[in-house]
Order: structure tokens, then C-alpha cells, then sequence
């Protein structure tokens, strides 16, 4: 899941009623590629400074 | 109705103008009438009325004082057999539409009685009028909402029409409160009585059976005996419903199926008729009472205080009236009693409040859209094991769809996001993604602009605070205080130059992600749609507009065989504006 500031800059995550079925689910295909891939810098991230500062000690 | 209007407006011009030189007004007229008692030809009485007014030119009009009103039969609205206090009249709500659509400008009533009995929905028709420029015209009160004068007679004709209404409601209810003292049927009945009239009536000139006598029907009093006994005797509600539906006994509401629906005993029918006191024979009348959320206009029932409540026998109790017997009743209720407190208790207390889901939400992506291909009934979890077993609920719930094999959740799931892969297989809607993803990803580093000229001028703060603190060590002066505060500062100083370095190196590098990038990773995608059914269930109900349907297909010499989701799923986006998404069938093995 996305962190709160994440959600923030993400926007809403409701579909506009305006939009066709296939361009929704484009947009939550995107949405949910996004916020996997930013979980995962993000986890990637809090490692590389866990191991940093392991290495300092 | 619009060529009809346009006809009308036409009119209005001068060209059109008949040759006494008058303007013609279109004109709506809005009739009703509430009781089916009163002459099913009320609406039509209420029409002719006003035509020959608007023809003899007697109608009271203050705007159009001078205009010749001509009725459109296109803007004639009738609501037939409609309370005046009730919040959804669809022939109102016409009129308002060709008000704020200016199709006509003036609007003919009876009286104002016959528009609203609530003076909030008078006023409120009054207003909508008044700021689309259409004059209504009570054609009996001589009142018309274009005399500014005319506003308080509104006002207090309104208050008039309400109060006359809740005195006709109590009318209705001492009446009825002297039927049920009497022990007389009110109107209807559980499952198990009928009733039968003691007099007759003469209304309007005509005799009409009258002052119904609750009786025990015989046949279906013997089917409310047998629920009970096999539930005090261990069988389960469940269980019970389904023996009733094999021998083909008719349900409660059997006669009165809604379309489409396939009717039969249910478990909730079972339990509502075990926790009916009336079958003991305890018949007490106005317990509850109908109220109307102002906010939905939803209905909603309402406990009434006891000393509202009127007994239909002496104590509420009539022995001429009891099916079940005082023990049975007792055993039955304990059972009940017994059998909540278990499912209560067994349930994770995380997921529930007051023995009830905290959450409406569904579970999985295709709650509530799947339907028996055998009877068109829900097709519903009814098994826990590998994941849940989806089952058809006519035939685990009832007994009465023959088809009672399950299929699992997953198989029908990762059938039917096989087709959403299919869809996504698009070059097209590929691109889209990428494109999505790109756009998203832009957005968010655009952002992260806004967060480095913090953090940028945040480092600048603390670096002149750093400085001017070793200057004043510099000076000599400075205590073991000060020395740690410049500690602090230090360690900020190269949290804040971390965090900058992080910032400027993803604006300089944006990891965009390119069709081919989408397409590799189709299968990530199905299962990040799988594992969140909140957001994904609403829009692939949109994907799938009609529900899936379950087809068995029998193995060849066998009694199982397996399932085949049907359906049909929109594969391109909206072309322009108004044109329907294109849908092509489908129909692939759940396996």
C-alpha cells in the first residue's frame, strides 16, 4: 500500500463516471503498478539504510 | 415531447399569434388522486375541470394575465392512487423537469391539495417555479403563485391541506384501534391465518363485505406446527426450508414473486416465522411504527413506546388464535437464543460489531456478480474450504435448482481475469497504462520539487544557525550547552543533505515504464487486481456489465462435470460522446 504522502500525491483512487469501463480500469491498472512499485523503492530504501547503518556500527 | 414543445414555443412568436392578437401559453397540468376507493376516474374529472376553466379563459393568472392558455397533452402528469405526503411521486418530479426545462410556462392544479399535502413540497414546487419564471395556477383556491400577495394564502392553504391530512390519519387510526380491541384483521396477516367477514357495509350505494374475523387456515397453520416442531426438535432453519421446498409446499410469497425471482422457502422465511409471538397466540397491534429518513426518503421501522401498543385480546392474548404451543414456543426461543449467542462468539470479534459485519464492503472481485446458469439465482460462497467454493443459492440455500455442484472461487476468478488479460492484450490499452503510469509518476516527482525547495531552504536555516553558533565558540564564551546544540545541528545538517542528494538524483533519472514493460508484467497485474477486490470489484462491474453466468457442463456419463463463466466485457473505450463501449460475449472454462 502506498504511504499516506504517496496516496496524497496519487490523488483519489475513485474512478470518474465520465470515463469508459476499459479507460477505469487503465487508470487502476496504473495506479496500483505505481504504488506496488513506490512500496517496493520504498522498502528497498529502509534496507539499504538498515545495512548502512549496520556497516557504521 | 421535445418536438411537441418546440411545436408549442413556436407558437408564442408572433408569427404564430391567432388573430385576437393574445400570446399563447403552454401549459402543464399535474393531477392526482390518493385513494383507490375513490373513483378511478378522478384524474380525468380533475382534467376536464381545468380545460373548460382554461377555455372559458376563468382561470386566476397574474403573469400572463392576458395570454391564452393551451394545454399540451404532452404536459399532462397524473399520479393515480398517490399519497399527497409522499416524497416519491414520479409524476411531480415530471413537472419539475419541464419547469427547470422551461417547456412550459404556466403550471394548472385543482387545488393545492392536489400538488402536495406536505406544505414543505407545496412551497418547495412554489419556488422551483418562481425562479424558472413558470406561474402556477390553483385553479380552485383562485390563487396563483405570480400575485405576490397570493404567498401567504399559499402558506397557510398548505397548512390547511396538512392538518386536514393528519386528521384524516388519526380518523383512520381510532378506527382501526376500535377494529383490533375487537380482535378484527387490520389488513394482512402472517402466514397461517386468513380471515372472513362478519357484516356488511354499504359504500358509495354499494354492499361490501366488512369486519374481517382472524381465523387458523387449517392447511398452512399444520406447515407453521411442522417448523416448529423439527426446529425444537434439532433440525436446522436452513434445513427446514429446503424439506418444505422438496415437498413442493408453496412459500409465504409464492403468489406475489417479483419478476424474475424464483421464490421458494428461504431460511430467513423459516426464522421470521419462529420469532413470530402471534403463532403463541400473544396479538398486540402498533408495536412498530413507519418512518421516512429525510435525507434518503428511505423507509424505516421504528420501536413505538409501550403504552402506544393496543392489545387484540384481553392482555394481548387470544386462545382462539394460538398454532404453537406455550412449551414448544419456549423450547424454540431458548434454541434460538442459544444458536446467536454461538454464531456471535465464534465469529472474529475483529470483523464484527454487535454480532453484525463491520463492513459492507465485498470480499472478493466478483461478489454479486455472478448468477446460476441453470435458474439465474445468486451464485454465492457456500463452502470455507481451499479458499471458498461458490455455490448456486437456490440450490444450497432452498433445494429447489437442481444444479448443487460448487466450483472454487479461484477457478472462477482467475477464468474471468483471464479475460480481462485478453482485453489488456490490446496495443492500445497497453500504451494507455504506460502512458497512465507515466503520467502518475511525473505528477509525483513534479511534487517532489515542491518538497526539495523545503527541504533546500531548511538545510540554508540550519547551516547560518551552525555558523553563528561557532562563532560564539570561536569567541570563548560558550557553555557544554551550546556545544551540543551545534552537535544537533550538525546531525540535521547531514540528514537534510541525504535527503536532498535522494530527491535531485530521481528528478534527474524518472524511471518510466514503456508498453513492453506493462506487457511483461500482465500476470503481476491480474493478481495486484485480485488482491484488492474494493477497488477492483467496482470496475470490472463495469468491465462485465451484465452479470457472469455459470454454466455445468456434465462430463460425459458422469452426474458433475465443470463450470463455464458466460458474459460479455467491454474491450474498447468510449469513441464520441454518447456512443455506447463496444462489448463482445464470452464464454471460457473455470478450471
Amino acid at each position: 500500500m502506498a504511504s499516506e504522502h504517496e496516496e496524497c500525491i496519487l490523488g483519489s483512487t475513485g474512478t470518474s463516471t465520465k470515463e469508459s469501463p476499459v479507460d477505469q480500469l487503465v487508470d487502476l491498472i496504473a495506479r496500483l503498478l505505481l504504488e506496488r512499485d513506490l512500496a517496493v523503492n520504498e522498502y528497498e530504501r529502509r534496507d539499504d539504510e538498515a545495512e548502512q547503518s549496520d556497516d557504521a556500527e | 415531447m421535445s418536438g411537441e414543445t418546440t411545436k408549442l414555443n413556436s407558437q408564442t412568436t408572433p408569427s404564430s399569434q391567432p388573430a385576437d392578437g393574445r400570446a399563447v401559453i403552454s401549459c402543464g397540468v399535474l393531477l392526482r388522486f390518493s385513494s383507490l376507493n375513490q373513483s378511478t376516474e378522478s384524474c380525468d374529472t380533475q382534467l376536464s375541470r381545468i380545460r373548460s376553466e382554461a377555455e372559458r379563459d376563468t382561470i386566476y393568472r397574474c403573469t400572463h394575465a392576458n395570454d391564452r392558455l393551451v394545454i399540451s397533452d404532452t404536459h399532462v402528469w397524473r399520479g393515480e392512487a398517490v399519497s399527497g405526503r409522499s416524497q416519491d411521486r414520479p409524476e411531480l418530479e415530471a413537472a419539475k423537469r419541464a419547469i427547470r426545462a422551461k417547456e412550459i410556462q404556466a403550471l394548472l392544479v385543482l387545488d393545492t391539495s392536489r400538488a402536495a399535502r406536505r406544505i414543505k413540497t407545496l412551497m418547495s414546487l412554489v419556488e422551483l417555479a418562481d425562479f424558472y419564471g413558470c406561474e402556477v395556477c390553483f385553479v380552485l383556491d383562485r390563487l396563483s403563485t405570480g400575485n405576490p400577495a397570493h404567498r401567504k394564502m399559499l402558506l397557510m392553504k398548505g397548512l390547511i391541506d396538512e392538518t386536514s391530512n393528519d386528521m384524516h390519519a388519526e380518523r383512520t387510526v381510532a378506527y382501526m384501534t376500535a377494529r383490533a380491541e375487537a380482535g378484527l384483521s387490520l389488513g394482512s396477516l402472517p402466514y397461517g391465518y386468513t380471515s372472513e367477514a362478519t357484516q356488511t357495509e354499504t359504500r358509495k350505494g354499494r354492499e361490501v363485505p366488512s369486519h374481517f374475523k382472524i381465523i387458523i387456515h387449517a392447511e398452512r397453520s399444520a406447515i407453521v406446527r411442522r417448523i416448529f416442531s423439527e426446529y425444537a426438535s434439532g433440525l436446522g432453519q436452513g434445513r427446514i426450508a429446503k424439506g418444505l421446498n422438496q415437498d413442493g409446499i408453496p412459500s409465504p410469497g409464492q403468489s406475489h414473486l417479483r419478476d424474475g425471482r424464483v421464490g421458494g422457502w428461504s431460511q430467513r422465511t423459516v426464522a421470521s416465522i419462529l420469532k413470530n409471538a402471534r403463532y403463541v397466540g400473544l396479538w398486540r397491534w402498533r408495536m412498530t411504527k413507519a418512518v421516512t429518513n429525510p435525507d434518503t426518503g428511505q423507509r424505516a421501522f421504528r420501536a413505538r413506546p409501550q403504552h402506544e401498543h393496543v392489545d387484540m385480546g384481553p392482555n394481548g392474548f387470544i386462545e382462539d388464535l394460538r398454532v404453537v404451543d406455550g412449551q414448544t414456543w419456549e423450547v424454540v426461543q431458548r434454541r434460538i437464543e442459544e444458536t446467536t449467542r454461538k454464531r456471535v462468539t465464534a465469529t472474529d470479534p475483529s470483523t464484527r460489531i454487535f454480532g453484525q459485519r463491520k463492513t459492507s464492503e465485498a470480499d472478493h472481485i466478483l461478489s454479486g456478480r455472478l448468477r446460476c446458469g441453470g435458474c439465474g439465482s445468486n451464485f454465492v460462497l457456500v463452502s470455507g474450504a481451499h479458499g471458498g467454493g461458490y455455490g448456486c443459492f437456490q440450490s444450497h440455500g432452498k433445494g429447489t435448482c437442481p444444479i448443487h455442484q460448487t466450483v472454487q472461487r479461484v477457478r472462477v476468478e482467475a477464468a474471468v481475469l483471464q479475460v480481462v488479460r485478453g482485453v489488456l492484450e490490446d496495443d492500445a490499452v497497453v500504451r494507455a497504462v504506460a502512458d497512465r503510469y507515466n503520467a502518475l509518476l511525473r505528477n509525483q516527482i513534479g511534487s517532489g520539487s515542491v518538497e526539495l525547495d523545503r527541504l533546500r531552504h531548511e538545510r540554508d536555516k540550519q547551516q547560518t544557525q551552525a555558523h553563528r553558533l561557532v562563532d560564539y565558540i570561536a569567541e570563548g564564551t560558550a557553555s557544554p550547552t551550546v556545544r551540543e546544540r551545534l552537535e544537533q545541528a550538525e546531525a540535521q545538517l547531514s540528514e537534510l543533505s541525504q535527503k536532498i542528494v535522494r530527491l535531485e538524483s530521481a528528478r534527474r533519472d524518472p524511471l518510466l515504464l514503456t508498453s513492453y514493460a506493462v506487457r511483461r508484467r500482465l500476470g503481476e497485474v491480474l493478481a495486484l487486481l485480485e488482491g484488492d477486490p474494493v477497488r477492483a470489484r467496482p470496475v470490472l462491474a463495469k468491465l462485465f456489465p451484465e452479470p457472469l453466468r455459470l454454466h455445468l457442463v456434465l462430463s460425459e456419463g458422469k452426474r458433475w462435470g465443470t463450470y463455464e463463466v458466460e458474459g460479455v466485457v467491454v474491450v474498447q473505450a468510449n469513441g464520441e460522446a454518447g456512443d455506447s463501449p463496444v462489448a463482445k460475449p464470452f464464454r471460457v472454462r473455470a478450471r
